[in-house]
C-alpha cells in the first residue's frame, strides 16, 4: 500500500459520487493510514487524493465526512516544523482552509468541531497562521475574525452541540500575529473584552487554555497595557482570579482590590492546569513592564493575590515564575530611563554571564 | 436620537390641505371669524370701548376657542366624553374600510404625538389601538412595540418595558432602538448579565455603537460590584452564624435550660431553642453578648405584676449578683411606686418553675449565672423575674394562686 502509484487508483474509490460502501473502506484505508508518521507523508505527497479528502469532508454521509475530518486532523497534527513541504501542501490548500473555516461559523454543521480542531493544529506554525489570516482578510470571503469571535462567544452556537472549543486555541493562534492582535485589541469594539470571562470556564480546560493564552499574546502589546488595564477592558481581575482561592482576607488587604477578587467564598477553587497557570503569571507580568501599568497592577493588591496563591501552589516549576513576580511587585521602582522593562538594554557582559550560568 | 418616538414610514398628514382645498379653507376660515365677532358671546351688548374690548378678547383667544371647534382640533380632548362631533371625526380618521395597516399607523403617529407632549399613558393607549390591529408588517409592528416601550420606560414600567422591546425584537432582531431599551430596562431592573447579552446581540448588528458600549461597560461593572455585595453579605453572614454558635457553645457548656416560647408553632430541640434566643435581636439592640474573657452577658426582664409594669437591663453580667442591679433600679423610687414599697432591700425576686407556676424565690446575693443553671429555671427568649413586694397582701395572694395553680 506503500506505493504511491497504488494511491492513484485509491483516488477514484474516494470520490463522492463513488459507490458508498467502496467508499467507507476506501476511507477507512486512508484513516488508518493518518496512524503512522510513513502513512501521512504518503498521504500529504499526494495531491490528488488530499484532494479528494477535503472533498470527503462535504460528504453527505456524516461517519464519511467525520472519518474525513479525523484523518485531516491526524495529518495536521503530525507537524511541529515549519519547513516541511509535504505540510505546506495542506496549509496552502485554500479550498480546506474556506471549507473549515466556513464549517465553524455553519450553525446546523456536525463537523465544526472537527473543523476546529483541524484549525488549531494548522495554525499552530506560523506559515499556517498567515495563510488562515489572509483567507479571513479577504473582502469576499464570508468569514472574519469578528464571525470567529462571535461563534466562539456565544452560547449553544452550534446547533449540533459541538462546543468549538478548540476555537479558543486557533484564536490564541491568531493572536501570535500582530494582525490578529490588532483585531482583538480593537477599542472600537467589543473584542477582547468577551474574552475575558472564560478564564474562568469550568467547562473546559482547552476553552480556559484558548483565552487564556490569547489574552496573554495581547498582553504583549505594550502600547495597549494602559486601556487593558483601564475600567474599559479591566484585564487584571481576569487574569488574577483563577490564581486567587478561598483564604479570607482582611478589609485591610482587600481594600483597593478589584471587586471581583473581595470576599472570594470558602470553595473558591483555583486553576488546576499548569500551562495556564503559567501564561497568566507571565501576562500579569507583562503588564507591569512599564511604569505607568506597575503602579496600577501594584495598586490592585496584586501582591497579596500572588502571595496567597504562591502559598498554596505546589508545582516546582511554577515557583520561580512566582517568585519572579513577586519580586517585581515588591521591588523599588527602577531608576529613571530604565522604567521600561521591556526596552531596558542589557550589557552584554551581563548576558554572557547569564548564558554561561545556563548552560 | 434618545428619546424620539419613530415615524419610519411615510406620515399621512401634513400636505393634503394644500392647493385649491386650501383657498377654500381660507375663505371658511375668514367667514368663520366674522361670524364668530357676531357670535352673541362676543358681540357688542352695549356701545364705544366696551365693544373693541370684547373683540379684543376674541382676537386673543382665537386660537384657543378655536381649537375647542371638533374639526379644528388638534387633539382629542382627554375629556372628549360623548362629544359626538369628535366621535364622528373620530370615525372618518379611523376608517374601518381603511386597510388596518393604514390604521395601524394613524395609531402609531397619534401616539408618537402623544408621547412629544409626555402624556405616556395616552401614547399607550394608541399603540395599544395600533397593535390591535391585524396586518402583516413586522417592522411596523417592531416600531408600535418599541414606541410602547419608549412610553413605558418613561412610566418607570420596566419591566412592561422589557417586555415590548422583546416583542419588538422578535419582529425585527435587528431594531436597534428595541434592543438598546431591552438593555437599559435590565440595568433599571438590576438584572446586569442579561442586559450585558442584550447588548452584545446590538453590537452584532452594530459593533462600535458608542452608547451600546458603554451601556455594556456599566452593566459590567455593575454586575461585578453586585456579585462582590452578594458575596461580602454572605462572609458577614457567616461570621454573624460563627459568633452566634460560639455563643451557643457557652450557654451549652453551663447547662442552662431553654423553653419553647408561647408562638413558637413546633417542637423544637434545644440547640435550636438556644440558636434561636441567641440569634433574635431585643428591639433595643440588646442581646446575649460573650465577651473576649468567655463571659456572658444577658438582657433581663423584671416584672412588677402588682402595677403591670416592667424593667429591662440591657446588660446584666452573668457573675453579677441581683442586690446590684436592684440597687441601680430602686435607687430612685419608681414613679409607678405611689406607697414606696419598692426599695432596694424591700422587695423580693422570684421566678417560675420550669415544672408547673410555683413562683422559686431568689436569693438576692446570688449570680446570674447560678440562677439560671438553677435546674429549676427555664428560658424563654429573655431572662424573665418576677418583683414583689416583701409582706404586702398582694404578695401574699400572688404567690398563693400560683402555688396553687398546678
Amino acid at each position: 500500500m506503500a506505493d504511491p502509484a497504488v494511491l492513484d487508483e485509491f483516488v477514484d474509490f474516494l470520490s463522492v459520487s463513488a459507490r458508498p460502501d467502496l467508499k467507507a473502506t476506501a476511507m477507512q484505508q486512508v484513516m488508518g493510514m493518518t496512524s503512522s508518521g510513513d502513512g501521512t507523508q504518503l498521504l500529504l505527497s499526494h495531491a490528488k487524493l488530499l484532494a479528494a479528502l477535503v472533498d470527503l469532508t462535504q460528504d453527505p454521509n456524516e461517519k464519511i465526512s467525520a472519518d474525513a475530518y479525523k484523518s485531516i486532523i491526524n495529518l495536521a497534527a503530525e507537524f511541529e516544523s515549519n519547513e516541511d513541504e509535504n505540510l505546506n501542501n495542506l496549509i496552502s490548500n485554500k479550498k480546506l482552509l474556506s471549507v473549515l473555516l466556513k464549517t465553524v461559523v455553519e450553525k446546523s454543521s456536525c463537523n465544526a468541531d472537527n473543523a476546529c480542531k483541524v484549525l488549531s493544529n494548522l495554525t499552530r506554525i506560523p506559515f499556517g497562521c498567515r495563510n488562515v489570516m489572509e483567507c479571513l482578510g479577504e473582502t469576499d470571503f464570508p468569514v472574519d475574525l469578528v464571525k470567529l469571535v462571535e461563534a466562539f462567544c456565544a452560547k449553544r452556537y452550534n446547533e449540533k452541540g459541538a462546543s468549538l472549543d478548540y476555537l479558543g486555541m486557533v484564536l490564541s493562534n491568531l493572536t501570535q500575529m500582530p494582525e490578529g492582535r490588532e483585531f482583538v485589541l480593537d477599542k472600537e469594539r467589543c473584542v477582547v473584552q468577551r474574552l475575558l470571562p472564560y478564564t474562568q470556564y469550568e467547562g473546559s480546560t482547552v476553552r480556559r487554555m484558548g483565552a487564556v493564552a490569547a489574552l496573554r499574546n495581547c498582553c504583549f502589546e505594550t502600547d495597549y497595557h494602559d486601556w487593558l488595564l483601564s475600567d474599559a477592558v479591566d484585564i487584571l481581575p481576569h487574569l488574577l482570579l483563577p490564581l486567587a482561592g478561598p483564604e479570607e482576607l482582611s478589609e485591610e488587604e482587600m481594600e483597593g482590590m478589584p471587586e471581583d477578587l473581595q470576599y472570594l467564598e470558602e470553595d473558591k477553587r483555583r486553576e488546576e492546569n499548569s500551562d495556564i497557570k503559567k501564561m497568566l503569571l507571565e501576562a500579569v507580568m507583562k503588564l507591569c513592564a512599564t511604569k505607568s501599568g506597575r503602579k496600577t497592577v501594584k495598586d490592585k493588591q496584586t501582591y497579596i493575590i500572588i502571595r496567597e496563591y504562591h502559598r498554596w501552589e505546589e508545582d516546582p516549576s511554577l515557583q520561580q515564575p512566582i517568585e519572579n513576580l513577586i519580586q517585581l511587585l515588591i521591588m523599588d521602582e527602577p531608576e529613571p530611563g530604565m522604567e521600561n522593562l521591556n526596552e531596558v538594554e542589557v550589557p552584554e557582559n551581563v548576558v554572557k554571564a547569564l548564558e554561561q550560568a545556563q548552560s | 436620537m434618545a428619546e424620539n418616538t419613530e415615524s419610519n414610514v411615510g406620515t399621512t398628514d401634513g400636505e393634503k390641505g394644500a392647493g385649491k382645498t386650501g383657498e377654500d379653507l381660507n375663505t371658511m376660515f375668514d367667514r368663520y371669524l366674522d361670524e364668530a365677532a357676531s357670535h352673541p358671546k362676543y358681540a357688542n351688548k352695549k356701545k364705544g370701548d366696551f365693544l373693541v374690548k370684547e373683540n379684543e378678547e376674541f382676537l386673543k383667544n382665537w386660537e384657543e376657542e378655536i381649537d375647542k371647534i371638533p374639526v379644528f382640533m388638534k387633539e382629542i380632548p382627554e375629556d372628549a366624553g360623548d362629544n359626538s362631533l369628535v366621535a364622528a371625526l373620530q370615525a372618518i380618521k379611523y376608517d374601518e374600510d381603511d386597510p388596518p395597516e393604514e390604521l395601524a399607523k394613524t395609531h402609531k403617529d397619534d401616539g408618537n404625538a402623544w408621547f412629544k407632549k409626555k402624556k405616556y399613558k395616552m401614547a399607550i393607549t394608541a399603540y395599544d389601538e395600533g397593535l390591535k390591529q391585524k396586518f402583516e408588517d413586522g417592522e411596523l409592528r417592531a416600531v408600535l412595540y418599541t414606541n410602547r416601550a419608549a412610553a413605558n420606560y418613561h412610566l418607570g414600567n420596566n419591566r412592561s418595558s422589557l417586555n415590548d422591546a422583546t416583542e419588538a425584537v422578535k419582529h425585527n432582531p435587528s431594531h436597534m432602538k428595541a434592543l438598546i431599551r431591552a438593555a437599559d430596562c435590565c440595568m433599571k431592573l438590576e438584572e446586569y448579565s442579561e442586559a450585558i447579552t442584550w447588548c452584545d446581540k446590538a453590537l452584532k448588528i452594530s459593533a462600535d455603537d458608542k452608547r451600546v458600549l458603554d451601556l455594556r461597560l456599566a452593566a459590567t461593572k455593575q454586575q461585578k460590584i453586585t456579585e462582590r455585595n452578594n458575596r461580602k453579605r454572605k462572609t458577614e453572614e457567616k461570621a454573624a452564624l460563627a459568633r452566634r454558635m460560639k455563643i451557643v457553645e457557652a450557654i451549652k457548656s453551663r447547662t442552662i435550660q431553654f423553653g419553647q416560647l408561647n408562638d413558637d408553632q413546633q417542637a423544637k430541640s434545644q440547640d435550636q431553642l438556644i440558636l434561636d434566643a441567641v440569634s433574635s435581636q431585643h428591639p433595643t439592640g440588646a442581646a446575649i453578648v460573650l465577651d473576649e474573657s468567655g463571659n456572658l452577658t444577658w438582657p433581663v426582664t423584671f416584672l412588677y405584676p402588682e402595677y403591670g409594669q416592667s424593667d429591662f437591663v440591657r446588660e446584666f453580667h452573668e457573675d453579677s449578683i441581683f442586690s446590684d442591679h436592684l440597687q441601680v433600679l430602686f435607687e430612685e423610687p419608681a414613679p409607678w411606686d405611689k406607697q414606696g414599697m419598692y426599695k432596694p432591700h424591700t422587695v423580693q425576686i422570684y421566678f417560675h418553675h420550669s415544672e408547673g407556676t410555683e413562683l422559686v424565690e431568689v436569693n438576692p446575693e446570688s449570680t446570674l449565672r447560678s440562677i439560671l443553671q438553677d435546674p429549676r429555671y427555664l428560658v424563654a427568649g429573655v431572662p424573665l423575674f418576677v418583683i414583689l413586694p416583701r409582706g404586702c397582701p398582694f404578695t401574699e395572694t400572688y404567690l398563693k394562686r400560683y402555688a396553687t395553680l398546678c
